[in-house]
């Protein structure tokens, strides 16, 4: 029941995601007790595309806590953080991993992305399924989630039971909303990234409480928006910092954390994940472990500027041979809650390095997630057509078009090239251990910061085309600023 | 003539005259031509009539055939932007069209969103349109939103477009409103509609305005009352802005539910305890009369009891805490539950609140039983340890207190980076040039600018014509000219080597620094630490452009700026091996920088060297560099007359000041006139101010003097004092890296941390707290002469006692309990004595939990004397607190 089209209005062509399903996702008393049925529409399973797939049906161990974080990552849904005003609201994605429920969102500015993990210990009923699928959120829904109460057990079902979809015959719930490409790439991004981060601090839920409330909350458009912050683990605490010293943890547009407000009363400890060595503002996900759950949110490195620039996908997407490989993988995963890499390597026969560089391949394709507390991949396949956005990836086509156009020259030393671009010349520089450099004002400001520019793009395109290996093996490594900005402390000094 | 004719000619009455005439066929066959009309009349809007526009809307609402064309057509800029919409000759065309047409249009046209605020000109239209036709009424957010808007103004309409209820007041409009049954309940979901709920304002009671309708259509039974009550207290627990919340809550108060009502709703009312204050506050009253109406089953009481005493608001936990308190007054029975539910409030920021549960558990303990006595003594950990005696008390048990001596967590003392190896190739010298120049003038690393600097003297030397290639991509965006004299000279003036290096600064702007004070980096504004970097620039130009030197000797080997002896030593011996004599500007700042060392390796080397330069540097070193000066207090009167004042400076703003001066050095060698500036004896009075535009103190000045923190501190004390007194932003986050600078932290460094601790922003507050904990992890902190400061800085009003506790806290909250007693315990005296300053309370406080803490112990005369004044105010209380904590044991 799910379809991706090009509607045409006013002349502008926009992509929409259609959703239809069977009824409204609901909180429904009856005398059994409270039930809470999430509808799906439209969803990847390992048995092919169902219209209206079913999950899960059991209990919720931690009624109010899991109401409560439903509703933060609803929230992330429905918000944007920058330009307030502007409305968009996709739908959260819902990934059944087999012993797990997954909850994804991501904000429409593109600047903040949502996760909440529903554990084994935060379940109890049937097995769960496989498959990745959207649920419906309502007005009445939110409503209903808030008056959840601790007294008595909540009953979930993500997805109607088979009997009700073969007997359905009334008028499905159908929505349609915008999908920009930008949302996309930006929702890929962030798995990209994320699979850079490592944990930076992790704090008892006393100090978690106090930190997180002492965050500025800043009304729309408030210059809080603007400043980034820098958090340090000090003690049992985190304590504010006004710049990047060892061990912190970039906090940009602080406001933004304010879905986690609503599980705080719940919170078991708030774990930080970072990039390693930040000299810059950078991207970081804030955990709340919550009884049998874990509520993850990923900010961008700035709350102007969503992930979709971020850069980590088009160095993934530019070396030609990780293709084969992610097609490869792509067929053995079966959303496994936790992506072995070592495993993979041996059912797939190739090299644990060449994993890694497909699985990154995968991530920007939105057939893949990272979960920074586990450390590890999950397999999900978004639902929707993530590889259009992956191909309309602006820098890689412009990269694309400067190599079309034999624009690129490289220089018999392998050791830069000349990109020729209208009137003039950018010069990419390739250092000893094969990361790229250029003359342009974009890498001259971010410094690889935000990926490859589109000139080291096309050098690296036609590198791996002449058969001199791809110039980052890691693509992670080559998204993290740190790697080429700051010079290491073991490095000697002038002579 | 054509219908394109007649829209040229703006004739409307032809063009409905003209579609009419058409068929369906011919009509569809002029849209194209229509279109490229649009366009053409698009790109000159204002030399065509209104007229046109209106002809143009009428002729291509009546060619559509397709409804959808139709409706973007309608909703393109040809009618919105017209006067088209309220056109009588535009509804003429459009109730010609088939009903199927109409249907189609008006649905589409009731999801055209809203305007931001103000009227839709389309509105009267698609209303006029939805009741002639008779198709549903549509109940989109862009409809309700505009039929909102025109009930409450209700704007004038013109006369073809009719059926809209007639009436001077919102009450005749509303109730003889078909659409209001329909359209008032999705009037919950709307955002941003809370001002004009309280409209309309010119009404003259509440019974005219939205509130007062809405009840009064329930009382008619227009709308469902239970319907109302319900949406709008799910509108509250969903949340919104403070204006709509506001609005959301009027309208609830307004329809008064009934205690019946209420208790059918009693799960929603739990819900909005987690809500803004305002709504937690009145649900909380709500609930507590039902309460006391014997109505709340006691479970619901702990429940709202979690919920409530969980948050940070004073009000609401004093309220709930009375709650607690009543409910076990009137049935002892539920003591237990109040005693425990009540416990809840024991981890509560504010000592004061744990204060006032702990009596209220005290109060129904004997009621409660001893059943709850292990679940409150595992409660009370939370409790702060000023109450800890009390609980252990209470219930009989030792409360776990964290066990072993006090251990004061400061944070790591931080390794400055170090510089890396030289540029190696030219196409490296061009990104980084490039990098330095992408950064504001003030922004760009230390590492990054001058390794550039150096990458670019030393491949001019070595290749001055592939230099020249590499750079052209960095100089064909970023072209040198002169600037002026209205700006410092900063990192971006790099900008000046490179253009000299490729030939593209005129050979006078060379010249002129080395003939005399013409040069194009300085002007009247330029600071002296503008002026040292100017001095090193002009030179590197010139000698990169004449290739006389191979490198530079005051490239620094870390991040701070610091140059190892070792290193100048080596560069120097190689200036004599090649027979290269230094300039004087690098030789000076080098000299400037190097740090002093005893290692006889070094001085050893530097014995060697032979050259005059060399036999210069060798006796400074020897010397242990640029001997230190030592500060000495002063505070400049108020009114004191600036020393220069010249438009575009300005001078201290009027009052005390607090400062310092120092007397300058006896030098033995001379350093360059802009260095002997940077170091200049000083009255304290510093920099002439210059308006902040021009005023950028950067990392780059820090780096100019790295083993003299003191001398810089007092060089740039005005710009700190900024972040206080004058609520600047920005200057405080030097500090840091002024703590991680060398050389000994003096009066000035002191004073410049204590304005930064009572800094206007909060950025600007952590970072004082990052220097403050730096200097204490560094040993280098005098905490009573820190805290003297303060407390002058308080008593003067130069610094905000409010803004000193936030900033205290926060370096105590780390772990630095112990430091921060050092300063607090000499701030308080001065704070106490005679008339205790306002805000004196937060900062005891603050100082009697370090003290707790850190185990200080010592009486102080000021404390026990406000202590024993009597009274229940706070400050007489927290003054009780720390002098019982420091007369223990």
């Amino acid at each position: 029941m799910l379809s991706v089209g090009r509607s045409n209005v006013l002349g502008m062509t926009q992509a929409v995601q259609a959703y239809a399903y069977l009824r409204p996702s609901a909180v429904r008393e009856s005398s059994a007790g409270r039930s809470l049925a999430l509808e799906t529409s439209g969803g990847a399973t390992p048995a092919g595309a169902v219209s209206n797939p079913r999950f899960f049906s059991g209990f919720l161990t931690a009624p109010v806590a899991a109401a409560a974080a439903l509703l933060a990552v609803a929230d992330v849904a429905a918000a944007r953080y920058y330009q307030p005003q502007l409305r968009a609201s996709l739908d959260p994605v819902v990934t059944a991993n087999g012993d797990r429920l997954r909850f994804e969102s991501f904000s429409g500015c593109c600047g903040v992305y949502a996760r909440l993990d529903v554990l084994a210990d935060g379940l109890d009923g049937d097995d769960v399924g496989h498959g990745t699928t959207n649920v419906d959120v309502n007005n009445p829904l939110r409503d209903a989630l808030t008056r959840i109460g601790p007294s008595d057990p909540l009953h979930l079902a993500v997805g109607p039971d088979e009997l009700e979809v073969t007997t359905f015959d009334g008028p499905m719930v159908e929505k349609k909303v915008p999908l920009p490409d930008r949302w996309l790439r930006g929702f890929a991004e962030t798995q990209v990234l994320a699979a850079g981060f490592d944990l930076r601090a992790e704090v008892p839920a006393a100090e978690a409480v106090r930190f997180l409330r002492s965050l500025p909350r800043g009304g729309a458009g408030r210059s809080a928006a603007r400043t980034a912050q820098w958090v340090v683990p000090a003690g049992r605490t985190l304590r504010p910092t006004s710049r990047p010293v060892p061990g912190a943890v970039c906090l940009p547009g602080p406001e933004r954390l304010a879905a986690l407000q609503r599980v705080l009363r719940y919170a078991l400890a708030l774990r930080v994940y970072g990039p390693p060595a930040v000299q810059s503002p950078a991207a970081a996900a804030w955990e709340v472990v919550l009884p049998g759950m874990r509520l993850t949110l990923m900010l961008s490195p700035d709350a102007s500027r969503g992930f979709s620039g971020e850069g980590g996908v088009p160095a993934a997407l530019a070396s030609e041979d990780a293709a084969a490989d992610a097609e490869l993988v792509s067929v053995l995963l079966a959303w496994e809650p936790r992506i072995d890499v070592a495993e993979l390597a041996e059912q797939s026969g190739l090299q644990a390095a060449r994993v890694r560089a497909a699985l990154t391949r995968l991530g920007t394709a939105g057939q893949i997630g990272y979960d920074t507390a586990e450390a590890a991949y999950f397999h999900r396949q978004l639902p929707y057509d993530a590889g259009r956005a992956e191909a309309q990836n602006p820098r890689l086509r412009a990269a694309h078009a400067l190599v079309a156009a034999g624009a690129v020259r490289l220089d018999a030393d392998g050791g830069s090239a000349t990109v020729a671009v209208d009137d003039h010349v950018q010069r990419v520089r390739v250092a000893a251990d094969s990361t790229l450099s250029c003359t342009c004002l974009w890498w001259a400001k971010y410094r690889g910061g935000r990926g490859p520019c589109k000139h080291a793009l096309a050098v690296s395109l036609v590198r791996s085309v002449r058969g001199v290996p791809a110039a980052q093996a890691d693509p992670v490594a080559q998204a993290d600023p740190a790697a080429q900005a700051v010079p290491s402390e073991t490095e000697v000094g002038v002579r | 003539m054509s219908l394109i004719d007649l829209v040229r000619a703006a004739d409307v009455q032809g063009v409905v005259q003209e579609v009419a005439a058409l068929t369906p066929a011919q009509r569809r066959a002029c849209v194209p031509e229509l279109k490229a009309l649009l366009k053409e009349l698009s790109v000159e809007r204002r030399t065509h009539s209104g007229e046109q526009w209106v002809a143009l809307a009428v002729a291509g609402a009546g060619c559509n055939t397709a409804a959808t064309a139709a409706a973007s057509w309608l909703g393109g800029r040809a009618v919105v932007d017209s006067a088209a919409s309220v056109s009588p000759a535009l509804l003429d065309v459009i109730e010609r069209q088939p009903l199927e047409w109409q249907t189609t249009v008006i649905a589409r046209m009731a999801e055209r969103r809203a305007p931001r605020w103000g009227w839709s000109s389309e509105y009267p239209l698609l209303e006029h349109l939805v009741r002639t036709t008779g198709c549903p009424v549509p109940t989109t957010d862009a409809f309700v939103t505009n039929w909102f808007r025109d009930r409450t103004w209700y704007r004038a309409w013109p006369a073809h477009l009719a059926g809209r209820p007639q009436g001077p007041g919102l009450w005749e409009r509303l109730s003889g409103d078909s659409f209001a049954p329909l359209l008032v309940p999705r009037l919950f979901d709307l955002a941003d509609i809370g001002a004009e709920l309280d409209g309309p304002w010119g009404a003259a009671d509440d019974k005219e305005r939205w509130t007062g309708c809405l009840v009064r259509l329930a009382e008619q039974g227009l709308v469902d009352r239970g319907e109302m009550i319900d949406r709008c207290l799910a509108r509250l627990a969903r949340g919104g802005r403070q204006n709509d919340q506001r609005a959301f809550l009027k309208l609830l108060a307004a329809f008064a539910p009934t205690q019946d009502e209420i208790r059918q709703r009693v799960r929603s009312y739990l819900a909005l305890l987690g809500c803004p204050t305002p709504v937690a506050e009145h649900a909380q009253q709500v609930l507590t009369d039902l309460d006391e109406a014997g109505l709340l089953d006691p479970e619901l009481l702990a429940e709202a009891s979690e919920t409530v005493l969980f948050r940070s608001e004073k009000k609401l936990v004093r309220a709930q805490l009375l709650w607690l308190d009543r409910a076990a007054r009137r049935d002892p029975g539920r003591s237990w539950q109040v005693v425990l539910a009540a416990a809840g409030a024991f981890g509560h920021p504010d000592p004061d609140l744990q204060e006032r549960a702990l009596k209220v558990v005290a109060r129904h303990l004997d009621a409660a039983g001893s059943g709850v006595l292990p679940e409150l003594s595992a409660a009370a950990t939370a409790l702060n340890p000023a109450h800890h005696r009390r609980a252990e008390e209470l219930f009989g048990l030792a409360v776990d207190t964290p066990a072993g001596p006090y251990v004061e967590l400061l944070p790591p003392v931080p390794q400055p980076r170090q510089v890396p190896a030289p540029l190696g190739s030219a196409a490296e010298v061009a990104e980084e040039v490039s990098a330095v120049l992408a950064h504001d003038a003030g922004d760009a690393d230390v590492i990054a600018f001058e390794r550039a600097l150096d990458g670019l003297v030393r491949h001019a030397f070595l290749d001055r014509a592939a230099l020249t290639e590499a750079l052209e991509p960095v100089l064909r965006i970023r072209r040198w000219s002169a600037r002026g004299q209205w700006w410092d000279c900063t990192a971006y003036d790099l900008l000046y080597v490179a253009a000299a290096v490729a030939g593209q600064v005129p050979a006078h702007h060379l010249l002129a620094p080395l003939q005399g004070p013409h040069s194009p980096l300085r002007g009247r504004l330029t600071t002296a630490f503008g002026g040292q970097l100017a001095s090193r620039l002009e030179e590197a130009a010139w000698y990169a452009l004449s290739g006389r030197i191979p490198f530079l000797l005051a490239t620094p080997t870390s991040a701070t700026g610091a140059l190892e002896a070792a290193t100048l030593v080596e560069r120097l011996a190689a200036y004599e091996a090649q027979g290269v004599e230094p300039g004087p500007a690098d030789l000076s700042q080098a000299l400037l920088r190097v740090v002093p060392t005893r290692d006889p390796g070094v001085l050893a080397a530097a014995e060697r060297l032979t050259s005059a330069a060399g036999r210069r540097a060798a006796r400074w070193i020897q010397v242990g560099g640029l001997p230190n000066q030592a500060s000495v207090r002063a505070e400049l009167e108020p009114d004191a007359p600036p020393s220069r004042a010249r438009w575009g400076e300005y001078s201290w703003p009027d009052g005390d000041r607090s400062t310092a001066g120092q007397p300058g050095v006896p030098l033995d060698e001379l350093l360059s006139a802009d260095s002997m500036r940077l170091v200049r004896p000083t009255s304290g009075r510093g920099e002439p101010r210059f308006s902040s535009w021009s005023y950028l103190p950067s990392p780059h000045w820090l780096a100019m003097l790295p083993n003299h923190r003191e001398e810089l501190a007092l060089r740039m004390l005005h710009g700190f004092a900024g972040a206080s007194g004058m609520e600047e932003r920005g200057s405080s986050q030097l500090l840091p890296l002024l703590a991680e600078a060398d050389g000994p932290a003096g009066p000035a460094l002191h004073l410049a941390v204590a304005y930064g601790l009572g800094a206007r922003f909060p950025e600007d507050r952590s970072a004082a707290v990052d220097a403050l904990l730096v200097l204490a992890a560094r040993g280098d902190l005098d905490g009573p002469m820190l805290g003297r400061e303060l407390a002058g800085l308080v008593r003067s009003g130069e610094v905000k006692s409010n803004r000193l506790a936030d900033s205290v806290r926060s370096a105590a909250d780390t772990g630095a309990y112990g430091t921060v007693w050092t300063v607090l315990a000499a701030t308080l005296p001065g704070l106490l004595a005679e008339e205790p300053i306002r805000g004196g309370a937060d900062l005891l406080a603050v100082a009697g939990d370090c003290a707790r803490r850190s185990a200080a112990r010592g009486e102080i005369a000021e404390v026990t004397a406000v202590a024993g004044r009597g009274g229940s105010s706070r400050l007489v209380k927290e003054a009780g607190l720390l002098r019982e904590v420091l007369a223990a044991g």
